[in-house]
């Protein structure tokens, strides 16, 4: 239906694309009801000679039914939307692997616990852009900013957060096919905010633990 | 009574004011002709066995920054013992040869600094360039001077900093981690580095006795006096072993 989406390697992906589709054609519709009128009346109401202009208060129904009805709309998208909201930002489920995410200009530190899953400790190891995680497993993400407002984004996971200095925020995801994704940053932060661009890496189960004991015997 | 007061506060002022310029020209360098000057050559060796230079990670724009593979440069010891990028200077000297002319230049080039370390005279413009044309943005870190932290995107070939204090700065990339490097702010011309054998020469010194310094980023100071005859040649050697 809209082609030009990025592909979907998240367990919520659908759910968010569902959305997104639905309000895209609500609005596409109303878009084009609302220029098609404009561009009809510019046509039908143009200045001919011997017509003057009416002076009118306006219609108080058609204005209470352009306004209740975008209001009933956007009620129904709210009501509809809050299950995946929870689902996405409010609910993490039981978690596999944690990592913890240091945006600064113009980078990700990302952080992992090491074997004894405890950030702070002698095995912590940092890598700057470099995201790896196992397939089919929820990863939890703590998110922090050295500086100022940045936005963790990774589109295929259908993953936004902003990061902001002072605070951690969490976040969680469920991959669903391994591969290199990007990890562009979706906050304004500086100049070089275009050039902050990290890598998910996506592994299958065997390959990440291959990964995990080659790093950690370092 | 108080106009009294205020004229003697005014000529107090006044008095401490001058003294206190003169003061500070005193200690301010002097630069001109040096005659019969002589040479301090050396050689800062390591103590020990030195570890070999990590390989930097390059993850970001490989196109331009992976095209030769890098080696930290924190810690370079040659075949011989030498250590490589430490800066040699003499620390009480109040006049002697004249600056070079020509500009500083720093150059971003290769995703690394060139040169590794920039001597830049106190107060002159450090002309920073961009050869990659990428995106960098030089960060230095200093106790003593303002720091400068600026984006330097493809189009703007060269930028322009000063530093007022003598000291040695970091310089870092925001955009790419990996890049590292050093500004060694002087007062004065008698600052050189050392090369891939160690080896230094400090030329045309006045005749006199000096204390000489040498700094590496990881194995900190080390200083010593050194006598030099004019016309003549001094020598001093260094050693200088990592920080426990």
């Amino acid at each position: 239906m809209l082609p030009w989406l990025p592909e979907n390697i998240s367990t919520y992906g659908g759910d968010i694309d569902y959305l997104f589709k639905l309000i895209f054609w609500i609005t596409a519709i109303v878009f084009l009801a609302v220029q098609v009128t404009l561009v009809w009346f510019l046509i039908k109401y143009r200045a001919q000679p011997g017509r003057k202009a009416i002076y009118t208060h306006g219609n108080s129904l058609l204005e209470i039914g352009w306004t209740i009805a975008p209001s009933l709309i956007l009620v129904f998208l709210a009501v509809l939307s809050r299950s995946t909201w929870d689902k996405v930002k409010a609910e993490i489920p039981p978690v596999d692997v944690t990592v913890q995410v240091h945006s600064k200009q113009f980078n990700w530190d990302i952080v992992y616990p090491g074997p004894d899953k405890m950030f702070g400790t002698e095995d912590d190891l940092t890598l700057e852009n470099e995201l790896n995680v196992p397939v089919h497993k929820v990863v939890k993400l703590e998110l922090f900013s050295n500086d100022v407002i940045h936005s963790f984004f990774v589109p295929v996971l259908r993953f936004k957060q902003d990061t902001m200095p002072g605070r951690q925020i969490d976040g969680w995801f469920e991959a669903t096919k391994t591969g290199v994704y990007e990890i562009p940053c979706a906050e304004l932060c500086g100049f070089g905010h275009s050039g902050m661009l990290g890598h998910l890496e996506v592994r299958s189960a065997q390959d990440y633990a291959s990964w995990v004991a080659e790093r950690w015997s370092k | 009574m108080l106009n009294r007061i205020d004229r003697v506060v005014r000529v107090v002022g006044v008095a401490a004011a001058a003294t206190l310029v003169s003061a500070v020209m005193a200690f301010a360098y002097e630069g001109g002709a040096v005659a019969n000057g002589g040479t301090i050559k050396g050689v800062v060796k390591y103590k020990g066995t030195a570890p070999a230079p990590k390989t930097l990670e390059v993850n970001k724009d490989k196109k331009v920054c992976a095209l030769t593979e890098k080696k930290a440069k924190d810690l370079v010891v040659g075949a011989g013992g030498g250590v490589r990028y430490a800066v040699v200077s003499l620390t009480d000297i109040s006049a002697g040869k004249a600056f070079p002319e020509g500009k500083t230049v720093l150059d971003q080039a290769g995703c690394e600094y060139v040169p590794y370390i920039t001597i830049v005279p106190a107060g002159a413009e450090l002309n920073i360039k961009n050869s990659d044309g990428i995106l960098h943005n030089i960060h230095t870190y200093s106790k003593k001077n303002k720091p400068v932290n600026k984006a330097q995107p493809k189009f703007k070939k060269t930028i322009k900093a000063s530093f007022s204090e003598p000291e040695m700065v970091k310089v870092t990339c925001d955009v790419h981690g990996w890049m590292r490097g050093w500004l060694a702010v002087v007062d004065h011309p008698y600052y050189v580095i050392t090369d891939e054998n160690g080896a230094f020469e400090l030329a045309d010194v006045p005749a006199g006795e000096y204390e000489i310094k040498v700094w590496q980023e990881d194995l900190g100071e080390s200083t010593q006096k050194v006598t030099v005859p004019a016309g003549g040649e001094a020598s001093v050697t260094f050693e200088l072993a990592a920080k426990k």
